[in-house]
């Protein structure tokens, strides 16, 4: 746990740097179009390029933030691990940023479809978050249409958290199900099929399964 | 421009330099003329030469921290608004932040047009609360 602990400390650092390095790369981007517009009158040949590019800039700084938000909220959860207890909708809505570039390696997109508000599970963050990914991950590994949409959402039901990810047509084997819940042992998650989707439910508050 | 920018006493304290020279003159092309602070102990040296009204302040910075700089502000200059711009910040940091009397906490990287919203608001509060305390001393 200490290595984790200093990994975590470390990384949100960094993190936290970058966050000052986007920064200043939005405000020069910024600057410039700032210039560009005051001098709007003035002939310039490769104006629209420079604004394009301008544009690119501040969509993928955004892009950077989030994904920088993200990786935060992940080194922060060695802290959160003193706590035996998260919240299962945000810490699948990070997952969901983290594994955008695994999923459009396998030629899929994840989108986070939201979750119920403080839906506390009895369990660390890291783990939580391992279970989700865990989860993403042998889905993402299953054969599908290309552009598939995996849809990831944290339920209350009937009490007890459930994070669903839901893609058409997906069927996963029972082998493919003991393995995961071989992997999962220790988070706390329990797999299960349902129609279209792997569903992973979490010991629900006061530690009844 | 806003009449609550008319003016204003503007101080901009970061220790980014690349970052907070072109926050300034990005204000500067929208009327604003904030004066700059690379760290914590000059910002409280410019503010002791001529208060701010609105104070833009980071949190981690080498020497003082940001927290300290809003604690002194607050202890010294109470009508000076402070909004504290951040890529460091966490949900404790922010509370803590607005505790000590931050009027606004934002991370970085964040858009100017918010920034100036931002501003604007905290240059209306200053104006009010000063109102009230000429209104209140006489």
């Amino acid at each position: 746990m200490r290595e984790a602990r200093f990994m975590g400390t470390v990384t949100a650092m960094a993190m936290h740097d970058m966050q000052n390095v986007l920064a200043i790369v939005r405000e020069s981007a910024g600057l410039m179009g700032d210039l560009l517009r005051i001098n709007k009158d003035v002939p310039f040949k490769h104006r629209e390029a420079l604004e394009r590019a301008m544009g690119h800039i501040t969509h993928h700084v955004e892009r950077g933030k989030g994904i920088l938000e993200a990786m935060s909220r992940l080194a922060h959860a060695t802290d959160d691990n003193q706590s035996e207890s998260t919240d299962l909708s945000t810490c699948c809505r990070v997952v969901a940023q983290l594994t955008e570039r695994l999923a459009r390696m396998k030629k899929a997109e994840v989108r986070y479809t939201g979750g119920a508000p403080a839906l506390i599970v009895e369990a660390g963050t890291m783990p939580v978050m391992a279970a989700v990914f865990l989860g993403l991950r042998l889905v993402l590994d299953q054969p599908g249409a290309d552009d598939r949409v995996l849809e990831l959402s944290a339920e209350n039901r009937a009490g007890r958290p459930v994070a669903r990810i839901a893609t058409p047509d997906l069927k996963l084997s029972p082998a493919d199900l003991d393995g995961l819940a071989v992997a999962l042992a220790g988070t706390g998650a329990a797999p299960q099929q349902a129609p279209g989707a792997l569903e992973l439910l979490f010991p629900s508050p006061g530690g009844k399964a | 421009m806003s009449d609550h920018l008319t003016g204003l006493r503007l101080l901009l304290v970061d220790d980014e330099e690349g970052f907070v020279t072109t926050l300034a003159e990005r204000l500067e092309l929208r009327g604003l003329a904030p004066r700059v602070a690379l760290n914590g102990e000059q910002a409280l040296a410019l503010a002791t030469e001529e208060p701010p009204q609105v104070m833009v302040l980071d949190l981690r910075m080498p020497g003082m921290s940001g927290q300290e700089v809003l604690r002194a502000v607050k202890g010294r200059w109470p009508l000076t608004e402070v909004i504290m711009l951040t890529g460091h910040g966490s949900e404790q940091d922010r509370d803590a932040c607005l505790a000590l009397g931050a009027g606004a906490y934002h991370k970085k990287p964040l858009d100017l047009e918010v920034l100036m919203d931002s501003i604007r608001a905290a240059a209306r509060r200053n104006e009010e609360r000063a109102g009230k305390a000429q209104a209140g001393g006489r």
